[in-house]
């Protein structure tokens, strides 16, 4: 009998418990509601509109530091009228932890107020409405002083959804040593190589120890669209289709792809790249040439023996496109966040991507800006070697493709390069992405 | 009467064993168990991680679809190929070293540290170092077959070659896990047993085959057991050194179920692999289990 | 004298042959530590060769990125709140583990092999699939941003529950036997008998779930957005966010996060003594 008892208790404890958790979901979202009206009240009443920012550095990084003194000031600017509480969650280099709270967030239906976005995720956050458009809250005038890759890439439906602090690319770094030994001139901001240049260069520079170039083949991820992309685009072709129904077959595998990859298939074959390339063998002097971010000025630093200086993105002919790789993080604002809030809420990502924010994130992490105005204000992009940045986000950068499968997308499109690059025949790996991509998304 | 009073203590240990066992339950109840429900609803719907309260119910259809998932039928295969390799390996080399450091010696904690290590380390240093011995160009693997006059191999290049460089580093990095398992198992073993046996003149042979393994018999279903299951969860090796490639050569169920369900959002999709990859391994952990138990009764 | 000598020739190859290999799988843990006192550059210009496990190059200040790390980066505070919770989770999840275990393993109650059934079925559940809905669980009970969310839904373990019922089958019988005729209770059985005869189980889990959530990343995060509650690899993880990645400064971070799993692994050896042989009893 008492066994019995002590069964009904557990099994009472236990039917509670998920009762409580099984069907909280939809109270749960009347009391968050609850709360955002008691909030207005309160604003209404004269208190400050609390805001909720979320950002993916923590305030240990110097990124972080950057929100956390940028959300200080606004405090203070707009102190009894606006209150920010700022709250920083790591990230993993896979994307773990600030992706997953995020989606916790939207699961829940209590995301921050404003939070960042990474730039390629802005169509299918739209398209869900977990974001609301901005560009009501921007001058005209002011929105043309960004980079026009942030204003493509934040656009999706011609509305303006999102906004960065700083812009990024890719440049060709070389080694100014080992080009004047092979009696090689690098090529300038505005008269790019072209691909058979390139690979002439990579021909002349290879030796026992050193590769032509080091294409970071080795990272297949992101990095591979965000880095190779512009080659297609130089080709004048396109990924997928931008006429909204985001069709892949005649785009991803069509020639200016082949071409592209032929290219890449081409130098890993004659042994002029390697298709699983160390890190830093640029700095090392273990590769001519590499194609690297902003980001490696720093690493470079760490080498004074080192002599190098950048190079455009090369172009597929003479008298081709000119393409290059932009885009990065930039804030949305939520869709948890109050309609009577939107207009605090765009003051905030006002304030963070102005000329001045844009300098202090340059002067912190050495990403170029989001704006025209604040390139003029830093001397480092007027000359050599970051004049090619200033000249790449001012007339070659094209956005990634802003499209709702972007993730899906991207990761079949890196493959296929990682593919080639292990052997495969080009036609066949973007054949086969096609059919992958067509299958994941159920087309 | 007598019968009363066997079933009133019947009762008793009944209750106490409930009571034992009661807030363990409890707490894998809420925190495993409901999730677990909640996931497998979730493989009979359509549900993109970034719109909650758009969910719909299609009935089989993500199961259907899995079916005709190449990637997928590919990662049911890699992943077994992984398990089969990986777990003889890896409990060989566990009861092995374990057997090494059990031992009463100065110092022989510090061989069960460094056996240990590779459990510890962070995945980020170890996998770092492998990719270099792996690298097919200037590694050390090659350098060393170079010295044996066998030819450059490429390693996490290739499609033969890939998945059995990883299962040679996760078992590398694994074993030391089961070897303490091991050898909280052989501890237990009681010394006597030994002695009187060496007294009869039995040799080393003898007392590993008639005490030490019989002895481990326990702890021995749970290291099977438990190596099979975590094997069949590879995801991190594969993620850190070759990403699945190449050619979706070492994609594995659980990072394909990872990358649906997070990269690509698609929870419905991810939860339903998610549920026959629980179902195929709990086939086959029932299946081990029947084997081992009928060995146990001879 | 000659049997003494070939004994300490045997003795001898056997520490060789144990030393190399160690170095089998102890290198890892030699670069961390020689590269934790390189710069950046440093690290990957010797590590093509046996450079990569030596300290190549002293500087005035050998322990320079430990200093770096220590002044950006409060991974003591942070190493602090991870012992704190792992404390609390080792105590009080090895007792309920291990009931769970012992009640599996020697108590008979109704239906108890198939409720041991669907514990070990959980053993199999990635832990992938299932992140989001216990972050709900742990949401509507109001524990985000609170350690309770860490403790409470990792203190039952499928996994040391089997680990401990296994290590109880292998108990003799007798031993019980004994103290049941005395009348002594299951619970006075299980913490004055059971638990002392085990310490081998009890050592190995401590030191398995240390590690375990010493190095959990994706759970802390989930629950903890308040910096001062930072557990150890949260705060670690700044290290990498930072591009480019400083791997000197990294390497010194690996290091003084490695130590005190190491510290805990050599203090647990002692309970690695011979557990049940040691009191004599007989099967």
């Amino acid at each position: 009998m008492k066994m019995k008892k002590v069964i009904a208790a557990i099994l009472m404890i236990a039917m509670v418990g998920s009762l409580a958790v099984g069907c909280g979901s939809k109270d749960n979202k009347t009391t968050t509601n609850e709360t955002t009206t008691n909030e207005t009240a309160e604003t209404n009443g004269g208190e400050a509109i609390a805001l909720q920012l979320w950002v993916h550095q923590t305030n240990e990084t110097p990124e972080g530091k950057v929100y956390e003194e940028l959300v200080n000031e606004f405090n203070e600017q707009h102190k009894g009228k606006i209150e920010v509480q700022l709250t920083g969650i790591a990230r993993t280099g896979n994307a773990g932890g600030y992706d997953d709270r995020i989606n916790a967030a939207i699961t829940n239906n209590d995301m921050p107020d404003v939070f960042t976005i990474d730039g390629p995720t802005l169509a299918a956050n739209a398209d869900a409405g977990t974001i609301v458009p901005i560009g009501e809250y921007f001058d005209k005038a002011d929105l043309a002083d960004f980079n026009k890759g942030i204003i493509q890439q934040g656009t999706y439906n011609n509305e303006l959804y999102t906004l960065g602090t700083f812009d990024s690319s890719v440049l060709l770094y070389y080694n100014a040593d080992l080009f004047a030994a092979a009696g090689i001139t690098p090529a300038t901001a505005d008269n790019p190589w072209t691909w058979d240049e390139f690979t002439e260069a990579c021909k002349k520079l290879k030796t026992d120890s050193v590769f032509g170039a080091n294409l970071g083949l080795n990272d297949v991820g992101e990095w591979l669209t965000y880095a190779y992309l512009p080659l297609i685009q130089s080709g004048d072709g396109s990924l997928i289709s931008d006429d909204g129904k985001e069709t892949v077959d005649g785009y991803l595998n069509a020639q200016a792809t082949v071409d592209a990859l032929t290219f890449i298939k081409n130098l890993v074959d004659g042994g002029l790249v390697s298709a699983t390339p160390e890190d830093f063998t640029f700095e090392k002097g273990s590769s001519a040439m590499t194609f690297s971010g902003p980001w490696e000025i720093a690493t470079i630093k760490d080498y004074p023996e080192l002599k190098w200086g950048t190079m455009p993105y090369p172009i597929k002919a003479e008298g081709a496109t000119a393409a290059s790789p932009c885009g990065s993080w930039t804030y949305g604002i939520s869709k948890d966040c109050a309609k009577e809030d939107q207009a605090a809420a765009a003051e905030l990502v006002k304030w963070l991507t102005d000329t001045e924010s844009c300098v202090k994130m340059y002067d912190a992490i050495s990403m170029p800006p989001a704006r025209q105005s604040s390139f003029t204000k830093i001397d480092a992009f007027q000359k050599a070697p970051l004049d090619v940045i200033s000249y790449q986000m001012a007339n070659t950068a094209i956005a990634r493709p802003i499209v709702v499968n972007y993730p899906i997308l991207s990761d079949k499109f890196a493959k296929a390069v990682a593919n080639v690059a292990s052997g495969m025949d080009v036609q066949q790996a973007l054949d086969d992405a096609v059919e992958q991509y067509n299958f994941q998304v159920g087309k | 009467m007598n019968n009363q009073v066997a079933k009133k203590k019947m009762n008793m240990e009944s209750v106490t064993g409930l009571a034992f066992v009661a807030p363990a339950l409890f707490l894998l109840f809420v925190f495993l168990i409901i999730p677990f429900a909640l996931s497998l609803s979730y493989s009979f719907m359509e549900y993109n991680i970034l719109k909650p309260d758009e969910k719909t119910f299609i009935g089989l259809k993500n199961f259907i679809k899995l079916f005709h998932d190449k990637v997928f039928l590919k990662s049911v295969l890699n992943t077994f190929v992984f398990v089969v390799s990986v777990v003889p390996l890896q409990v060989c080399a566990a009861l092995g070293l374990a057997l090494l450091v059990n031992r009463k010696m100065k110092g022989i904690s510090v061989f069960r540290l460094a056996f240990f290590a590779p459990t510890v380390l962070s995945l980020v240093v170890v996998s770092i170092l492998w990719y270099y011995i792996y690298n097919p160009n200037n590694g050390l693997l090659n350098a060393m077959l170079g010295m044996l006059g066998i030819s450059a191999q490429p390693f996490l290049t290739s499609t033969k070659q890939a998945m059995a460089c990883i299962v040679i580093m996760s078992a590398w990095q694994g074993c030391g896990f089961q070897m303490m398992i091991f050898l909280a198992g052989l501890q237990d073993i009681p010394n006597h047993l030994y002695e009187a046996a060496r007294v009869d003149g039995a040799n080393k042979f003898y007392l590993f085959r008639n005490i030490t393994l019989p002895g481990l018999k326990n702890i021995s279903i749970f290291i099977s057991l438990s190596i099979v299951i975590s094997a069949f969860q590879l995801i991190i090796q594969p993620m850190m050194l070759t990403q699945g490639g190449p050619q979706n050569s070492t994609i594995t169920i659980v990072y394909q179920l990872y990358q649906t369900g997070y990269k690509f959002r698609n929870v419905g999709y991810g939860s339903a692999m998610a549920v026959v990859f629980t179902l195929m391994v709990l086939i086959i952990v029932l299946i081990q289990k029947k084997l081992t138990s009928k060995n146990n009764e001879d | 004298m000659k049997k003494k000598n070939s004994i300490t020739i045997k003795k001898v190859i056997f520490v060789l042959f144990m030393t190399v290999l160690a170095l089998v799988f102890v290198f890892p843990l030699i670069w961390m530590i020689a590269s934790s006192f390189k710069y950046d550059a440093q690290i990957f210009k010797d590590i093509n060769g046996l450079r990569a496990f030596t300290v190549t190059s002293f500087e005035d200040n050998p322990f320079f990125n430990y200093q770096e790390v220590l002044a950006n980066i409060p991974l003591v505070r942070a190493a602090l709140n991870s012992i704190f919770y792992i404390a609390i989770i080792i105590v009080l999840g090895m007792t309920l583990n291990s009931m769970a275990g012992y009640a599996f393993a020697r108590i008979k109650f109704p239906k108890r092999d198939l409720i041991f059934g669907i514990v070990l079925a959980l053993m199999i559940i990635p832990s992938q699939t299932v992140i989001l809905s216990q972050f709900s669980i742990v949401y509507r009970l109001g524990w985000t941003n609170s350690y309770l969310g860490l403790i409470v839904p990792s203190l039952a373990d499928p996994l040391f529950i089997f680990l401990f019922r296994q290590n109880f089958l292998g108990v003799p019988e007798s031993i019980e036997e004994a103290a049941k005729i005395d009348g002594a209770s299951r619970v006075r059985i299980f913490f004055q008998l059971i638990v002392p005869l085990a310490k081998p189980v009890y050592g190995t889990v401590t030191i398995l779930t240390f590690i375990k959530f010493w190095n959990d990343f994706l759970w802390p995060v989930m629950v903890i957005t308040d910096t001062k509650k930072y557990t150890i690899q949260m705060s670690l993880n700044s290290l990498f966010a930072i591009k480019p990645v400083n791997y000197g400064n990294v390497m010194a971070g690996l290091t003084f996060i490695t130590i005190p799993v190491l510290i805990v692994f050599l203090c647990m050896q002692k309970y690695y003594v011979q557990g049940i042989a040691s009191t004599g009893a007989k099967n």
